[in-house]
């Protein structure tokens, strides 16, 4: 049987900025589970390998110093089943962060003749380096950086070229933890020429961050254009932080590319470079026009930022018309971001009509944060909107709208198909004191659905509205096997 | 005169169209939409459908609150996270609903409406481990009780045909680590089943009840996954059994049903934390976790493939 768990308390670590963590220390252990432990360590020490193995699995259930000290030295066992055994049940423990002392120990093993242990390893890369990159707390609150001890450079390095891929793939997933500086881009150049296609777009990622212009251009020579199709765009993708003539000759070339999304991608980094007229170009056209992946659509759009003022609101307005919805989503970022004016109301209401509930959601952030935007025309559209979200959200922007206006939404709401936004169109009407809320909360008392029944009772109640309470009991008399007098009878005095 | 604003309102209710006419999925949530689990996973699994089948389905489902709700009947498919909903106390509206909506050619599939014991207790527990048992959870054995006294979950057998309905088999093992892909190929998943139960209605499955499969679904706006899963695994080692017979626990012991309607009894260290299980033939083995990128993206290819496997079948005649 297997059991499936969301880590994402793994992933917590920097919550705990200075903890030199052993929870383990923290538990409280019995008698009897110590004896289970002692005999564990023991079988440890057998001459029967099962037995061994079966003491350092066996070991990962319990939390004691003890248990660490026994599976810390079972990680450098002669036999691989042990070795694997006892790292697994180290990591059962779900330490944010491993000691130094223990990672002197676990760091060498992304060196282990055992590819299984490799992977493993590289895995964890970010919770092993913690102590070093995030220092150790003091007993005076200080806290000091450790030096790497000097012959993790080689091991860092011999990893990526290590022969099983997942752990070349992994010790390129984080490469900004590894402490090699400049020393990293020999590494990183050779893995551009790596048999697996993902380890080349990595490698290209790193050298684009860390190398010179002139180097990188030359490293990206490593492969062919229009060999891959993912290597031209992640390619495209990386020349427009190199912003010089030979890029944007290759940029110019890959715009020919068959493949459409490097055609998108090499005319985004084009308007990137230049920063020329945007609206013109015709990577513009491409975003207003076709389908554009998220993250495609994120650095476009991002890119815009750097424009003048008026020429980016200007854009970002039009592209909020885009086809794609990662355009548009991100088009609306811009936007909330720059704290642009007014937008087109066509726009808005578009918008709210959109069937992406991401862009759903940033309209009502837009339209919480300057309640000025909300129209009359548009708040009778939101009323009688068919996405649920829309309405329940008008109910929560009432507090910006006039008087009367508020009163009409809370009649619409009342009566929505929606049985949690007519209750809280219910406690609106009582909360903003709406003209006749008395008799809504009454006549509700009558509502076919027993839900909005004791919504309504719950606020006659609450507000002890002398006629709610009279109806209340009225109500309570007529149907008394009701849900309603069941919930009430008792909470009404006689 | 309350009556008279309400009237002259309702004419506003009835215009309400929908977006367009793709097949919508309702989800029943209980209270507000925005506070159900996994917000995202069903939009993703539905964005997956329409990109690897011919099924076209408008990618936010119809949210009701409950089977009083006659929108019900506008839709063939209604998804429910079995946490969705705090209160199975069914109102007789409601069941009657549910009756007419399953007897009418609608089907349900109740994500997390199995539950293992040992998590039943946490809600958030018993989202966050997928734990495989072949009985319904018996909160919902009674509900379904009620509308049906003569019908029950039945465990689905591995041959059943919902589990190849458009993927077949398992996703490619070959990335897992080679010390859980065996158990994952053989013992757990195989050929790409897991632990459902369904109840039938006129001969047709209409009601599904799965471990929870919507932590494998949901991505991010960049198209990643958004929630890292590891692996469990059962394993042991000659001799294993008798330490353990003699092992010390801190926690609980329960019992889950097993395919073939054994029980295994399963050991916690500490409180609700799996440690080890003893099987129906005397055997003990431990629960070994294990974590990677590889891992975590092999189980979400894992349930999304489940979950298209679920909505294609519920849509095939």
């Amino acid at each position: 049987m297997l059991l499936l768990l969301p880590m994402g308390m793994e992933s917590q670590a920097q919550n705990i900025p200075f903890l030199f963590s052993n929870p383990q220390q923290e538990e409280q252990i019995s008698s009897d589970e110590l004896r289970t432990i002692n005999r564990a360590i023991e079988d440890l020490k057998s001459g029967d390998l099962e037995t061994r193995v079966g003491a350092a699995m066996l070991l990962g259930k319990y939390g004691n110093p003890a248990v660490m000290h026994a599976l810390t030295a079972a990680l450098e066992d002669e036999e691989v089943r042990i070795r694997r055994a006892a790292l697994i049940s180290i990591l059962e423990k779900r330490t944010p962060m491993f000691s130094p002392a223990l990672t002197e120990v676990m760091l060498p093993m992304l060196a282990d003749p055992d590819a299984e242990i490799r992977r493993q390893i590289s895995s964890i890369l970010p919770r092993l380096t913690a102590s070093w990159s995030m220092g150790v707390q003091s007993r005076s609150s200080t806290r000091s950086r450790l030096p790497y001890p000097e012959n993790f450079d080689q091991i860092f390095i011999e990893a990526f070229s290590d022969p099983e891929v997942v752990v070349r793939r992994n010790m390129l997933a984080h490469p900004g933890i590894i402490p090699l500086g400049q020393r990293l881009i020999p590494v990183l150049l050779k893995c551009l020429t790596d048999d697996d296609l993902q380890v080349r777009l990595l490698a290209l990622r790193e050298v684009a961050r860390r190398a010179e212009s002139e180097e990188f251009l030359q490293a990206a020579a490593t492969n062919e254009l229009g060999e891959h199709p993912l290597w031209d765009r992640e390619l495209a993708r990386q020349l427009a932080y190199h912003p010089h003539r030979q890029s944007l000759e290759l940029l110019q070339q890959m715009s020919d590319s068959q493949d459409r999304l490097t055609r998108t991608e090499a005319d985004i980094s084009r308007m990137l470079i230049t920063y020329g007229d945007w609206a013109s170009a015709p990577g513009f056209e491409r975003l207003m026009q076709e389908s554009i992946p998220p993250e495609t659509a994120q650095r476009a759009v991002r890119g815009l930022y750097n424009l003048e003022r008026s020429e980016t609101t200007r854009l970002a307005a039009k592209l909020m018309m885009a086809q794609s919805e990662g355009v548009r989503l991100e088009a609306l970022n811009l936007w909330l971001t720059i704290q642009a004016d007014l937008p087109p109301q066509e726009a808005l209401e578009k918008l709210l009509d959109d069937n992406s509930r991401n862009i759903r959601r940033r309209t009502f952030q837009l339209l919480r944060s300057r309640p000025h935007l909300i129209t009359e025309s548009l708040v009778r559209k939101m009323a009688v909107h068919s996405h649920i979200e829309v309405r329940e959200q008008l109910l929560g922007l009432l507090d910006a709208l006039p008087a009367d206006l508020a009163g009409e939404v809370i009649f619409d709401l009342l009566i929505d198909n929606h049985l949690p936004i007519r209750q809280q169109a219910m406690r609106q009407a009582v909360r903003l004191k709406t003209p006749g809320w008395p008799r809504i909360l009454q006549a509700s008392l009558r509502d076919p659905s027993s839900r909005i029944q004791i919504t309504a009772a719950e606020l006659i109640v609450r507000t002890e509205e002398p006629g709610g309470l009279k109806a209340l009991r009225k109500q309570i008399e007529a149907q008394p096997d009701s849900e309603l007098a069941r919930h009430f009878r008792s909470r009404i005095a006689p | 005169m309350v009556f008279v604003c309400l009237t002259a309102r309702s004419a506003l209710a009835t215009v309400r169209a929908e977006t367009d006419s793709r097949w919508q999925i309702a989800q029943l949530v209980q209270g507000d939409p925005f506070q159900r689990f996994y917000p995202g996973a069903l939009t993703s699994l539905i964005e997956e459908i329409n990109r690897e089948t011919t099924l076209r389905f408008d990618p936010d489902p119809v949210v009701i609150s409950d089977f009083e709700d006659p929108r019900l009947f506008r839709y063939p498919i209604l998804y429910i996270n079995y946490g969705d909903r705090r209160d199975w106390d069914l109102s007789p509206k409601e069941q009657e609903n549910l009756r007419r909506y399953l007897d009418r050619g609608g089907f349900i599939f109740i994500d997390s409406g199995i539950t293992a014991e040992f998590l039943r207790g946490d809600a958030q527990q018993a989202q966050s481990h997928s734990f495989a048992e072949w009985e319904v959870t018996p909160v919902l054995a009674d509900v379904f009780a009620q509308i049906y006294p003569d019908r029950s979950f039945e465990a689905l057998p591995r041959s059943h045909p919902i589990f190849r309905s458009h993927h077949s088999g398992l996703p490619d093992p070959s990335a897992l680590p080679e010390a859980i892909r065996g158990y994952v190929t053989n013992e757990k998943w195989p050929q790409g089943t897991y632990s459902f139960v369904g109840l039938e209605v006129d001969g047709r499955l209409a009601a599904l009840a799965t471990p929870i499969v919507a932590m494998g679904w949901g991505r991010n706006e960049l198209g990643q996954w958004t929630n890292p899963i590891g692996f469990r695994v059962r394993e042991d080692a000659e001799g294993m059994s008798e330490r353990l017979r003699e092992a010390s626990h801190s926690g609980n012991m329960f019992t889950v049903a097993r395919e073939d309607g054994l029980r295994d009894r399963i050991y916690t260290q500490p409180i609700t934390m799996p440690a080890w299980v003893e099987e129906p033939d005397g055997r003990f083995r431990l629960f070994r976790y294990y974590q990677g990128t590889e891992i975590s993206d092999y189980a979400h290819q894992f349930y999304t493939q489940l979950g298209v496997n679920i909505f294609v079948y519920a849509l095939t005649p």
